[in-house]
Order: C-alpha cells, then structure tokens, then sequence
C-alpha cells in the first residue's frame, strides 16, 4: 500500500514537471507563431513556354486527360491575317481555301473567316482541338508564330507529376503562380 | 469477429475496385504515338544539281544585333544595327560609329550611307558625319529598305505599306501603294516586317510584295510595269507568309533571295525562274531571319546572317 502511494507521488511529480515542459514549449512556439511572418507559399499549376516548345505533339498523347489538357490558343496581334496560313492549310494545298483536303488541322479546330481582300481571320475551336500542335509547327515554321500551345486550366488536373512534363523533349514546362497561369505570346506577353 | 472479417474483406475489395478505377482513368494515354506528325525537314533539302555557290569567308560583326547589310564602290561592307560597320574585304574592322536609333535599313551612294531608323531616313558621310535627316513618316512607319539611283530615293515603309519616293535632298516625290483597283490588286501585302526594294540597271524599280509572294517592277514615276508570282513549298517557289524577305539584283539581272522559314538563299532569273541556290536550309541556324542581301560586280553574293553575328560572302563553285 505504502508503495503504492510512493509510486503515485512519482508519477504525479513527473506529471507537473512534464506539463510545466509541455506548457512551456506551447507558449515559446505560440509567440513563434505569432512573430513568425504571415507568407504563404503561393498556389502552383503546370505551364509551358511557348518560345522553348519544338511541336514535338506529345502534349496531345501523353497528358492524363484525352483530349489532352493542352490546346492552341492565338495571338491575333502576331497574326498576318494571311490568305496562305501555314498554320490553316496543307503544305501543297492546290487551293487556299477550306476544303478538307487543303487543311492542315486533322480535327478542323481552326475556323477560317474572311475579314477583307486579301486577309483572313484564324480562331481556335476550342471544343475540337486536341493539343496535337501541327497547326503551331505549321505556323512557326512558315508564319509569324501566332499559334501556339497552352495548358488550359479549366481542363487541366495540375497532377503532381505532369505526365507531358515530365515527355516534353524541350523542357518547356514549369510550374507557375496559379494568380498568372498562362505564358502569352503578343502584347499580352508582353504586359 | 466474423463480421469485422467480413467488413475487412468488402473494404479491400472497394479499395481495390477504386484503386483499379483510379489507375485505368488516370494512366497517362501515354506512350502513343503521335497520330498526326508534321515532318517540315522534308521541304528542307535541295538537290545537289542546284548547289552552285560555295561560302568563300565570313567577315565577323559582333556586339550587337544585325539588321542591314551594304556593300560600297570600294569593296568595303556596311553592316548595321545599333551601330554601324565598315569592314574590308579582308574582314578588318575599318570604321564604327553608334547611329541614334536602331538600323532597319541601309545603302551606300556615291560615298553617302542612307540609314533607315524605323521611322526616317538619315544621310551619313563615310566617316560618320550626319549630312541629312529626312522627315519622319510617322508612327506607324518601319522602313525595312532603302534604294538609291541619281536623285532619286526610294524607302520601303512596311509600317505603312508603301515604298515612299525622295530626291537625295528629302523632299518627297511621291508614294507607290501597290493598289490598283484595274486589274484588282489590293496593294502590298505584308505580314511581317520584311519588305524590299531594288534599283535595276535600267532604272526601274523592282518591289517585293512578300504575303502574294510576288515581284513587281515599277517605273520611278508609279506605273506597274509587270509583275510575276511565285507561291509554294518546293524549292523553286517562295513559301509561307510572305517571303522572299530580301532580294538584290545580280549583274546580269537576275535576282538573288533570301527567306524564312525554310532559310535559303537562291538565285532566280528576272522573270522568275529558279537558276541555282547560293545557300542550303541546313547552312543556317534554325529560325534564322533576315538575311540581308548585297552583290558585288564579280557576283559574289554576300548575306548578312544575324544568328552567326556574320556577313558570310557565296561565290560561284
């Protein structure tokens, strides 16, 4: 009994003494807490460069997503409005208008409208394009590079490891700041 | 206990059932292949047959971004751009002095460099010494080329999509649009700031219209006096926006072109016939533009090749 009694003074000493410890501990990291600055690690997503892609087309069959999470957006300030698109049409096309056989888009995503002899307005169907950059390489290699591939963010599942990202032959992707989630090209590029 | 195996037992079949759900929805579509490959390597080889220049040197300009590219009486290259260069044929740096703006287009005269600033043209001796500045063409103006003949100056204004007509003085002569509402052309075309000019020996002018991919000859009073087309992919054509970027007249008339795109230069008769290339694709830098152009009277071809911080000189093999 009396040993009893000795084992619970003990262990109620030891008790006072560790809350003490712990009370301590809690007050020293609660003023931490309190003069520590308020920063907070911003809120990342998935992004590529458009000036380091090469066109490769495995944004088109390697993103998570199918179609994949990446689409051609444009530039309209970089365009040439031109009536020979290198972007719209095939390479030989016979004649510079939106018969099938002439377009280059294997999803007919690119809308071609005629806005005043001899120019044309490109826009992007977004429902339809799948990514495959044929029209961006069709227009960086013979136009003025207004076409170019984005992550869109409305699709994208921002994965922890991008599966494109971690294809893209030329190391175009990167994580950005989700308040500025896109990289544009044009005036707004420049902004 | 035999219920809590039970549960055990349905909560790793679900987890399971979600893992594989999970694993099938979320498998990269992965190591496809690309169902819609676009190979443009292939509209860059030339056949051997056309290669009749070789590269004889390579005078080196660096420290600065190149723009224009002239060639004096003398022998001497004119290279510019937020300075000017004047080298001799052996390569020696002979003169440089720093212009007020950047060089967007040059030429030499009778001992005078004609120096396009975006916006104007400004008149320089050879030692650097300013002699005129003509009035600016306003805001929207980028004058990509400039020619002379006697007394009379010719800017090309892609800004403004014209080629606008001086005397040596500055004083304006008149402006040429390229619209005739006749035989239904709606003017220069140009998508991109690439827009030249050449004088020809018989003293008319000769202006590229880069997005119909065409050359049209004009007398120095305005009238179009012919015209010819050359649009496609193969060698023999000019492809994609607007191309040729840059032309000079060979000595016996033909043309010599440069592009972008598929960056090459080439040597086509005055009536647009392909006669050989100077320059292969694969001899310059990927997404290399604007080649300048000037010949001297042997016909040796020289390029100003902004990527390799060069003017490169081509002779006949």
């Amino acid at each position: 009994m009396s040993d009893g009694n000795r084992k619970t003074r003990v262990s109620r000493r030891k008790l006072l003494r560790g809350g003490l410890g712990a009370a301590a501990v809690a007050a020293l990291g609660g003023v931490a807490g309190i003069l520590a600055p308020r920063g907070r690690t911003p809120r990342m997503v998935w992004q590529l460069d458009p000036l380091k892609c090469t066109q490769c087309g495995q944004c088109a069959t390697k993103c998570v997503l199918t179609p994949s999470a990446v689409k051609c957006v444009h530039a309209f300030d970089v365009c040439g409005y031109c009536e020979l698109c290198g972007g719209y049409h095939q390479p030989n096309a016979k004649n510079l208008d939106t018969a099938a056989e002439n377009r280059l888009c294997p999803t007919n995503a690119i809308v071609r409208r005629f806005v005043d002899d001899p120019y044309y307005e490109y826009t992007i169907d977004e429902s339809l394009c799948i990514g495959c950059a044929k029209c961006v390489k069709g227009c960086t290699s013979f136009g003025n590079g207004s076409l170019y591939l984005q992550v869109r963010h409305d699709r994208c599942m921002n994965c922890n490891e991008c599966a494109i990202a971690k294809a893209c032959p030329a190391n175009a992707f990167s994580r950005v700041p989700a308040e500025t989630p896109y990289i544009f090209k044009g005036e707004l590029g420049r902004k | 206990m035999k219920r809590i195996l039970t549960g055990l037992v349905i909560l790793a079949a679900s987890t399971g059932i979600v893992l594989v759900g999970l694993r099938l929805a979320f498998t990269p579509a992965g190591d496809r292949a690309n169902p819609y490959p676009y190979d443009v390597q292939q509209f860059k080889s030339v056949a051997t047959n056309l290669m009749r220049y070789a590269e004889q040197g390579r005078i080196a300009v660096t420290g600065m971004a190149l723009r224009a590219l002239a060639l004096g009486a003398d022998g001497t290259v004119y290279a510019a751009g937020e300075a000017l260069v004047a080298c001799g044929q052996d390569g020696r740096a002979l003169r440089r002095f720093a212009l007020p703006a950047q060089a967007t287009c040059l030429t030499e005269d009778k001992g005078m460099l004609y120096i396009g600033l975006g916006d104007r043209i400004e008149v320089y001796d050879a030692t650097g010494a300013l002699l005129r500045a003509y009035a600016s063409l306003g805001s929207n103006a980028v004058l990509t080329s400039v020619a002379v003949s006697g007394d009379d100056v010719f800017a090309a204004d892609a800004g403004n999509r014209e080629v606008v007509h001086y005397d040596t003085g500055g004083a304006l002569l008149g402006r040429i649009t390229g619209k005739d509402a006749v035989h239904g052309s709606a003017g220069f075309i140009i998508p991109s700031p690439y827009f030249d000019v050449a004088i020809a020996r018989d003293n008319t002018l000769w202006i590229v219209n880069p997005g119909a991919h065409r050359f049209e000859q004009y007398a120095f009073d305005g009238r179009l006096l012919r015209q010819w087309q050359r649009a496609g992919i193969g060698t023999e054509d000019f492809c994609g926006c607007c191309n040729p970027t840059h032309i000079a007249i060979m000595p016996d008339g033909s043309f010599v072109t440069s592009e972008k795109g598929i960056v090459r230069v080439k040597i086509v008769s005055a009536a647009g016939d392909l006669l050989s290339v100077v320059a292969a694709p694969e001899q310059f830098a990927d997404g290399d533009a604007g080649l300048d152009l000037a010949v001297d009277a042997d016909g040796k071809v020289y390029v100003l090749d902004p990527a390799a911080q060069a003017v490169r000189i081509f002779a006949k093999k």
